[in-house]
């Protein structure tokens, strides 16, 4: 039942930072992307099936709240919740260079995804859909590992712990 | 070989599938589905977090939001003046031209609840007010600086406008000093940005005219600001021009709009363009004859 209450509450802030202060950060070029930054937080703590259940409720309404191509980020986020979850059982989640790692690769994943969806104009458009990736990547990782290090220190203990049977765990 | 896996990693395996599919599902179907209600519901649902979450970013621009108020009020204030001067003989020069008294806008103000849509861009937003509070589909959306879009989704006590910056959106608008007439769409590769296509090469526009709503729209309101020109070449086909605009109304900093009521279809269902600038005498509800009334009415059509 914890599960649940704290994964409404996780979505719910993504959803509504998403709408509110982190829309008009894009529309100055400073994408920060949040599903993709509360999918791998979620999926490093709860492993992959709660991971690709919350890739998929967020993408889902970030979907519908965009009105077209609905089922795009619902398919990227489950299969990078699924990926980060299974992943985490065999690296040591509380390593920020770990986190780090993760966010980065998961980003621009994200992005290159989604940027298919808008990409018209040819090889013009190329140059400026890979500088929305990198600025993407580059934004989202380091607060990403930020925004993860501040939750473990509010909960005073290891959020995320170690993989079983390494060396830290 | 999921049966192979222990049935922990089964269970996911099964589960990531079915989401796969079922997001597949949607991508392929999911324009056909009739999703209003359920963004009614979700807006409904967020919108007094998103009141929170707007009013922390109210609190924290509004002294320099102030500021920049009061600069506004006094620019604003001796604009007003001039302005009152010329509006008191504009009505009597319309007289005598035989043109129809100036409809103003009736604005109502809403707040401006949540963005949505695209990256980097919003392409909707969530408005504070609904059918209660007398929004239709098709009303106009603006700020005081100028147009942001239009309603495309009611319920009772909110509603959402889709906003210029949705590449299915397409205004109908004209150079203000020359009346040079062309469609405003937003375009989102290779980089962002609003154009005003189909003018023809011949037509002659300058950088730093402004480009408002045409009086041909059957969507908005005539005369509503909708950009400046900031770059002109010619399109792919070389026959026309491709205008760049500069948005008059900011897109990135929308916290309070207006709605307006658009243009209403006529009773009969038949949409027709009316020119507000057509003589009453062409329309035969003033002294014309027959056979203008009849063209007019031809012409309408």
């Amino acid at each position: 039942m914890r599960v649940l209450g704290v994964f409404l509450f996780t979505a719910l802030v993504a959803l509504v930072l998403r709408s509110t202060m982190l829309a008009g950060l894009a529309a100055r070029g400073v994408v920060v992307d949040v599903l993709v930054l509360a999918t791998v937080a979620w999926s490093l703590r709860q492993r992959e099936s709660w991971g690709a259940t919350f890739g998929f409720v967020l993408g889902l309404a970030a979907d519908l709240d965009a009105a077209h191509w609905i089922g795009r980020h619902a398919l990227a986020l489950t299969l990078l919740g699924y990926g980060v979850g299974r992943l985490s059982n065999t690296l040591v989640r509380d390593s920020p260079l770990t986190q780090l790692l993760l966010l980065v690769l998961a980003t621009a994943l994200h992005q290159v995804w989604a940027s298919a969806f808008d990409a018209s104009g040819g090889l013009a458009a190329v140059g400026w859909l890979a500088g929305r990736v990198a600025l993407a990547t580059v934004t989202t990782a380091p607060l990403g590992v930020v925004v993860l290090l501040v939750t473990q220190l509010f909960t005073r203990r290891r959020r995320y712990g170690n993989a079983p049977g390494s060396s830290a765990a | 070989m999921p049966s192979m896996l222990p049935p922990a990693e089964r269970r996911s395996v099964v589960l990531v599938t079915v989401y796969a599919a079922l997001s597949l599902v949607l991508l392929l179907v999911g324009e056909r589905i009739p999703a209003a209600g359920l963004r009614g519901v979700g807006a409904w649902l967020f919108a007094p977090f998103d009141r929170v979450a707007g009013a922390g970013d109210r609190l924290f621009t509004s002294w320099a939001e102030n500021t920049q108020l009061h600069a506004r009020v006094a620019r604003l204030e001796v604009e007003n003046a001039r302005l009152r001067l010329m509006a008191a003989e504009s009505p009597r020069l319309r007289e005598q031209l035989g043109l129809p008294a100036w409809q103003g806008l009736s604005l109502r103000p809403v707040e401006v609840l949540a963005l949505a849509g695209g990256d980097p861009l919003p392409n909707a937003v969530t408005l504070s007010a609904g059918a209660n509070d007398g929004v239709r589909i098709g009303d106009a959306v603006l700020t005081s600086d100028g147009l942001i879009g239009r309603v495309s989704e009611v319920w009772p006590g909110l509603s959402r406008a889709t906003l210029i910056t949705d590449p299915n959106q397409a205004v109908a608008c004209e150079v203000e000093t020359t009346g040079v007439h062309g469609i405003l769409r937003f375009v989102p590769t290779p980089r962002p940005r609003l154009v005003f296509s189909a003018v023809a090469l011949a037509d002659t526009v300058r950088v730093g005219e402004r480009v408002v709503t045409s009086d041909l729209s059957l969507r908005y309101p005539r005369g509503v600001p909708v950009g400046r020109v900031a770059r002109i070449a010619t399109d792919a086909t070389g026959l026309m021009q491709e205008i760049e605009l500069v948005p008059a109304a900011r897109i990135a900093r929308l916290r309070h709009a207006f709605v307006a009521p658009g243009p209403r279809p006529p009773a009969d269902g038949i949409p027709r363009p009316r020119l507000e600038f057509e003589p009453d005498r062409l329309t035969g509800s003033r002294a014309g004859g027959r056979a203008a009334g009849g063209d007019s009415a031809r012409r309408a059509r």
